[in-house]
């Protein structure tokens, strides 16, 4: 089809790195940083009444906001690790901070695709698309923080029009 | 009622007594409630309430019989359900892949089986006919081989011949006791029975255990009761243990017995049909190229009998749907070595599994495999020792199995890929391998935990269709990481390929 030069967001769908929208970083910040927050939040609180230090109230702000902070330093890290690659003959993710690992989708193995948007992404023109394939373990696959008009572009291009091939 | 049939094919019915074995499928389900409704229910009310339960699925029962009709078209087969809320579905032979039959003694009593077609995936079978006269069934089964022969024919591809079945594999009783022997259904079994007595009433368990102490006394008790010696006491609990031990294996062969009785493995043109059982009989059938993963595997046991097993798994297989009677799952429940690599030469004209070319993990595998059984070795020992003194320090005793099991495990655990196949075997005193044809892998994933990273180690995972997502598949850890990316890159390249 076209060629393998990576593309900037907003170019043309062709194979290459799929952009990342920038958004999808404030998402991950807040993800992860719950994901922090809720922890802290549940040790902090009852530390602080127990031995009195500081008030409760400060104690859960404090325990948030370090959340958030944490939670985006991941964040960052995240985005800085992942990278989403449309190959002629199917996708390449490669993700994770700490458990890294990278998933090859053959595009003759996607049986259906699915762009999926929050309220959020609608708000931001941001989509992700998930890829089903006939397997058990790795049966769906999920693309997060694409550009609405390049997740629906990849949406056509990966749905393979040949006759119908499950891989058995 | 029954309706006219439509003008082109016969329209067919299921077997008149079919609302019985309707009706007790439902009733299975049900069963449960209405036992313990009847049981522990008061009065005559619940009962009365079971009866009209009863009764309502009698009525379904009948009414779902009656209204159900096949007919076989020109290439497809029409199935019409259901009599109020009807619906039909027209099901081409083409995506038939997988056929399913069961009989149990019931079954037998009629001349009747239950017959099964799935397509490609989906939850429910595309029909499940339930029952047809064994001879209609017989004919169903050649008319859609027949039929989608047929079909493969007009579309140009080449129709492949139709020789007679031909047998592969059968198991004899000796094997049968064998496999018994090995696989130890019964501890499961008594087990489960000992979890539903528990719910039940958590006091029967110990009055179960009552039971035995109440034999030994009788047999020793003059003398146990007078002299209880460490001896008595010793003598005893190995007897009570040994006797245990041998009706557990005991009821494992009945039931190994029970569930393979007289079976065998056939292929039939281009499909692979296997069953047997004793009173209930489960045949599966699917095409050759449906097989996904090949499992085999290899206890302590199997390797003191000189045996093996071999299992599959089947694309298309129906997921949620958990009877797995009547699938095509077992292709071998026990046989030698030798008549494995015969079956997978047959099958899939795979070289035997001596002959695959096998490459070690990385060189300190066995170092990662052994760190985190060491690591709690030297916690239960510390922890030991500060609450037990000196004593505590045996558990140093497990630091040297762990070597020596890891070790063990390193050594055995492989990975071989030729132009057609990827097969992993692991393990050391139990051991397994997995194969899998190039053609049929779903993704690959290639994995480093940090401490892979730490070590230049990483693990590469595969995905196929019809896999148990909790089960064993093929999951090759410990790579040395160029070795990893190499089997990547070769592996997506091969799978995007593929057809």
């Amino acid at each position: 089809m076209m060629s393998d030069e990576p593309v900037s967001a907003g170019a043309t769908a062709s194979h290459g790195l799929l952009p990342l929208h920038p958004r999808i970083r404030v998402v991950w910040t807040l993800s992860h940083g719950l994901a922090y927050a809720v922890p802290l939040c549940l040790a902090g609180i009852p530390l602080s009444v127990k031995f009195d230090l500081v008030s409760p109230v400060l104690a859960g702000a404090v325990a948030i906001a370090s959340g958030l902070l944490l939670g985006w330093r991941y964040a960052m890290r995240y985005a800085a690790m992942y990278a989403a690659l449309h190959l002629p003959d199917g996708v390449l993710i490669r993700r994770g901070v700490w458990w890294r690992s990278e998933i090859f989708v053959p595009r003759a193995r996607i049986q259906h695709t699915e762009v999926n948007q929050g309220p959020l992404d609608r708000r931001w023109g941001m989509a992700s698309i998930s890829l089903h394939t006939a397997g058990t373990r790795l049966e769906h696959i999920r693309l997060p923080g694409l550009p609405r008009d390049v997740a629906e572009r990849l949406r056509d291009e990966l749905l393979d029009r040949r006759v119908h091939a499950d891989g058995a | 009622m029954p309706m006219a049939p439509e003008v082109d094919g016969e329209e067919r019915r299921l077997h008149p007594f079919s609302w019985l074995f309707v009706l007790i499928t439902q009733l299975r389900e049900v069963a449960l409630p209405l036992i313990i409704l009847v049981l522990f229910g008061r009065g005559d009310w619940w009962e009365f309430l079971a009866l009209v339960g009863a009764l309502l699925l009698a009525l379904y029962s009948l009414i779902y019989s009656y209204g159900f009709r096949y007919r076989i078209g020109g290439d497809e087969l029409r199935v019409r359900e259901g009599i109020f809320d009807r619906t039909e579905r027209h099901i081409p032979f083409a995506r038939i892949q997988n056929i399913a039959r069961r009989s149990n003694v019931l079954h037998r009593a009629f001349g009747v089986t239950e017959l099964r077609l799935e397509s490609g995936g989906g939850l429910k079978p595309e029909a499940v006919m339930k029952v047809l006269r064994v001879a209609d069934a017989d004919a169903l089964v050649a008319l859609l081989r027949a039929r989608r022969t047929a079909t493969a024919a007009t579309e140009g591809e080449t129709p492949p011949p139709l020789p007679a079945s031909e047998v592969l594999l059968h198991l004899p009783l000796p094997e049968l006791v064998r496999y018994g022997l090995i696989s130890n259904r019964g501890m499961v079994v008594v087990a489960g029975a000992f979890a539903a007595v528990w719910q039940f009433s958590p006091s029967q368990p110990r009055n179960i255990m009552r039971v035995p102490m109440n034999w030994i006394e009788q047999a020793f008790g003059e003398v146990a009761a007078q002299h209880y010696s460490v001896m008595t006491m010793a003598l005893g609990g190995a007897f009570v243990l040994l006797l245990l031990f041998a009706l557990l294996r005991l009821l494992s062969v009945l039931l190994a017995i029970l569930v393979h009785h007289d079976f065998k493995l056939e292929r039939d043109g281009d499909r692979l049909g296997a069953g047997g059982g004793l009173l209930t009989h489960a045949h599966g059938s699917a095409r050759i190229d449906r097989l996904q993963m090949l499992h085999l595997e290899e206890s302590l046991l199997h390797r003191l009998f000189r045996r093996m097993s071999l299992k599959t798994e089947v694309a298309g297989g129906v997921r949620e749907y958990n009877d797995q009677s009547g699938k095509l799952h077992w292709l071998a429940p026990i046989a030698r070595p030798a008549d494995i690599d015969r079956l997978l030469a047959h099958i899939l004209a795979a070289p035997p599994l001596s002959a695959l070319p096998w490459r070690p993990l990385h060189a300190r595998a066995w170092r990662r495999r052994a760190r985190w059984p060491g690591v709690f070795w030297l916690m239960l020992s510390a922890l030991a020792t500060f609450w037990f003194g000196p004593v505590g320090l045996l558990g140093l005793l497990g630091l040297p199995w762990t070597v020596m099991s890891a070790r063990g495990w390193a050594g055995f655990t492989r990975y071989a890929m030729d132009d057609r196949f990827l097969a992993y075997r692991e393990g050391w005193w139990s051991r397994r391998h997995a194969l899998i044809e190039l053609d049929k892998l779903q993704a690959v994933t290639l994995k480093q935990s940090p401490f892979d990273r730490r070590s230049q180690m990483a693990s590469l995972r595969i995905d196929s269709m019809a896999a148990d997502p909790l089960g064993a598949g093929i999951e090759i850890p410990y790579l040395p990481v160029a070795e990893a990316r190499a089997l990547f890159a070769v592996l997506s390249r091969r799978c995007a390929s593929a057809r």
